[in-house]
């Protein structure tokens, strides 16, 4: 009997020691994983901090130095020269931002973005570009068509009278024209437009086909083009590159990302 | 000694009162292990929360400062004037922006600080730095 106690005895310090134990693996483990779950958020914190500040950077480029000025709602316009003559500028502080942030992080901008100058309307997949950013040509293209028209804005030294503007075919297109002494002509709801100064001149074309407008500029214009009422898609309404436009890569802390700039 | 022991009904030992007192001592020490555990688990989570306050904190302050333009004067007293007036008084900090052709330091080092955070910084007329920074409580 006495035997069986003793064991009973030695078997209650022996759960008692167990749990200590166990107490002490418990705590000694938390302390670990809190420390390490500190540390795995701060290290997603910095190259957070980096994805964002990277992006500001280059959305404070573009704003100064693109010639593009972007409002957005739920019509987004787009204003620039065309032909756009801030196109080598650009492309060389892009070029060297790249280069200062390639000195201290592993994350890219692709400078090629500067080639053609595509901005997507998200999350309505509309491209806004230029065939060659510095030439003359502006092209909007969506992937389907997921607002009412098109309204081109457009500005011009030039002198315009009567006959200036002429509208081809029905289609979601309005164009007004403004030219020099306060001259001005427009023409709504069609599909081809073509802008003549008062010598007959061609100064620009304007064309939507398959949805795709295409802005061709003879003579260097101040164009204004918007995309208007965009339909509403439960999100906000963004302004990005393409979705190559940022790398990120930390392979030290297994981070790999590529993903579009928001310009606006 | 007789009646003693009827009173304390040892006629078959002291084994209740020893069981007993197995138990209170056992119910005490289990207190004490589960207390001493919860502190020390609250004081390392403390610990950490410090940390992650400090660098929010840092991270919050710069992106603000940037976004406003006020480190694009790429001066150090103007910059310094701009965090103390939004860094909450009990706390110290330390920057440095390291741009092309340009280091500006505050008095402290950055390799001091416990938490460090950095940033690319570009100003209105597109000078490129990257600014590296911290606060900790004074």
């Amino acid at each position: 009997m006495a035997k069986i106690k003793g064991m009973f005895l030695t078997l209650g310090f022996f759960i008692v020691v167990m749990i200590f134990l166990g107490f002490a693996l418990i705590i000694s483990n938390s302390f670990k994983t809190s420390r390490e779950r500190v540390s795995d958020y701060i290290v997603f914190e910095k190259v957070k901090v980096l994805d964002e500040s990277t992006q500001e950077g280059f959305r404070n480029i573009f704003d100064s130095v693109s010639g593009i000025t972007i409002v957005k709602g739920s019509t987004v316009s787009f204003t620039e020269e065309l032909p756009n003559s801030n196109d080598v500028h650009f492309k060389n502080n892009l070029t060297n931002y790249n280069g200062f942030i390639n000195s201290s992080y592993n994350i890219n901008i692709n400078t090629s973005l500067s080639e053609n100058l595509a901005l997507w309307i998200r999350p309505h997949d509309i491209k806004y570009y230029h065939v060659d950013f510095g030439d003359d040509i502006i092209r909007v293209q969506p992937r389907t068509l997921n607002f009412n028209k098109y309204k081109v804005d457009i500005i011009t030294d030039k002198v315009l009278d009567g006959t200036s503007c002429s509208g081809i075919s029905s289609g979601k297109l309005d164009v007004t024209a403004k030219g020099a002494g306060g001259t001005s002509c427009s023409s709504s709801s069609i599909a081809r437009f073509r802008l003549y100064d008062n010598a007959d001149v061609l100064l620009v074309y304007v064309n939507v086909s398959n949805d795709v407008l295409t802005i061709d500029s003879e003579i260097k214009i101040n164009v204004t083009t918007n995309i208007v009422s965009l339909n509403d898609l439960g999100k906000e309404v963004d302004i990005k590159t393409d979705d190559t436009g940022l790398i990120i890569n930390f392979s030290e802390y297994g981070f790999f990302k590529k993903s579009a700039i928001r310009v606006v | 000694m007789e009646v003693v022991k009827l009173y304390w009904n040892l006629h078959y030992g002291n084994k209740g009162q020893v069981f007993s007192l197995d138990a209170v001592i056992a119910i005490f020490l289990v207190m004490v292990v589960l207390i001493s555990a919860f502190f020390m688990v609250n004081k390392e989570n403390e610990e950490n929360y410090e940390l992650l306050q400090q660098f929010n904190l840092a991270s919050d302050l710069f992106t603000v400062l940037d976004v406003n333009g006020k480190l694009d004067s790429l001066n150090k007293n103007s910059i310094k004037t701009s965090v103390e007036n939004i860094l909450p008084k009990n706390f110290d900090y330390s920057f440095r922006l390291e741009c092309e052709n340009k280091i500006i330091e505050s008095n402290r080092s950055v390799s001091s600080t416990l938490v460090k955070g950095e940033r690319i910084v570009v100003t209105n007329n597109l000078d490129l730095c990257i600014v590296r920074y911290g606060v900790w409580p004074k």
